[in-house]
């Protein structure tokens, strides 16, 4: 795999590439098994998939009692802060979307906030998350652009 | 019996002898010979073409190799632009890959060929690359009254 190659690679999963990953993608990529490259590259990536949650989905993550009493929790701290007295409202609602990343910031704002229940909202960060796979024809268009190759 | 159809085969052309590799997504021209459908076909309308192909790894089963016409002297001696991107050419039709490793030769019926034009091969969505020493080759079909 050459730099160009290698860069086309990286630019498609936004990081750089391990000297391991380099190694087993090396002969897949001079094979051109795009199928094989596309599922290493694959890997252990994930997003959030769109997921609106509300006390339901909490209670049933975090289970009984712990649900409400990080709920109770909650709701005490939006007393006196209007920021997740309003994000509250929303899991009242139960439309809390944690696909959107500022939504997903003021959960993580929280653990600053109610440090005890850190555990509890990295388990509700977690809710949502789903695989986001990199296709092959993905693979195929950046090193075939990488390799000066006509493409359709 | 007299007047009813029957089929008509002309002389097979070889459009590319041993062609070089195509990676998955790309495109590569069948750059032996061109066809010309007076020429090559005595003016038979339709042709078939056949593709003989092999893949280090298996393809994906069913994935796609389109053919592509790059059609010449349209206007005078002018000719079609060359596929690119976002713009293919003429499509001709696809074959479908076998998930093999082994030799695989693939028919397709194409008809109205262009006049005369280049012929390009799309890998789309086979996942492999074609192996180099692939072939395509043409043969003009008619159907006349018998």
């Amino acid at each position: 795999m050459n730099a160009s190659e290698q860069a086309a690679l990286e630019g498609l999963i936004g990081r750089s590439l391990t000297a391991d990953e380099v190694g087993a993608i090396g002969p897949l990529v001079l094979a051109r098994n795009d199928v094989e490259a596309a599922a290493l590259l694959s890997a252990g990536r994930t997003k959030h998939g769109p997921t609106q949650i509300g006390i339901g989905t909490v209670v049933a993550v975090l289970g009984d009692p712990r649900g409400g009493k990080f709920l109770d929790a909650v709701d005490v701290l939006g007393e006196t802060d209007r920021t997740v007295y309003w994000g509250m409202d929303a899991v009242r609602r139960g439309v809390l979307d944690l696909s959107v990343p500022a939504a997903r910031g003021s959960m993580t704002t929280l653990k600053e906030k109610i440090p005890e229940y850190v555990g509890e909202i990295d388990l509700l960060l977690q809710v949502g998350v789903v695989p986001d796979p990199i296709s092959f024809d993905r693979v195929s268009a950046a090193l075939n652009k990488a390799q000066g190759l006509m493409t359709l | 019996m007299s007047g009813e159809a029957v089929v008509v085969w002309g002389t097979q052309k070889t459009l590319e002898a041993a062609g070089i590799a195509i990676p998955n997504g790309s495109v590569v021209q069948a750059d032996d010979a061109t066809y010309d459908q007076a020429a090559d076909g005595a003016n038979f309308p339709d042709a078939q073409l056949v593709l003989t192909c092999a893949f280090g790894t298996a393809p994906l089963e069913n994935g796609a190799l389109s053919v592509y016409a790059r059609e010449l002297a349209v206007d005078g001696t002018a000719s079609t632009d060359v596929p690119e991107t976002t713009r293919p050419g003429r499509f001709i039709g696809s074959f479908l890959a076998n998930n093999v490793t082994t030799s695989q030769t693939l028919v397709l019926m194409a008809q109205d060929v262009p006049a005369r034009a280049d012929y390009y091969i799309h890998n789309n969505g086979t996942g492999q690359s074609v192996a180099t020493g692939w072939s395509l080759k043409i043969k003009p079909r008619t159907i006349k009254v018998a």
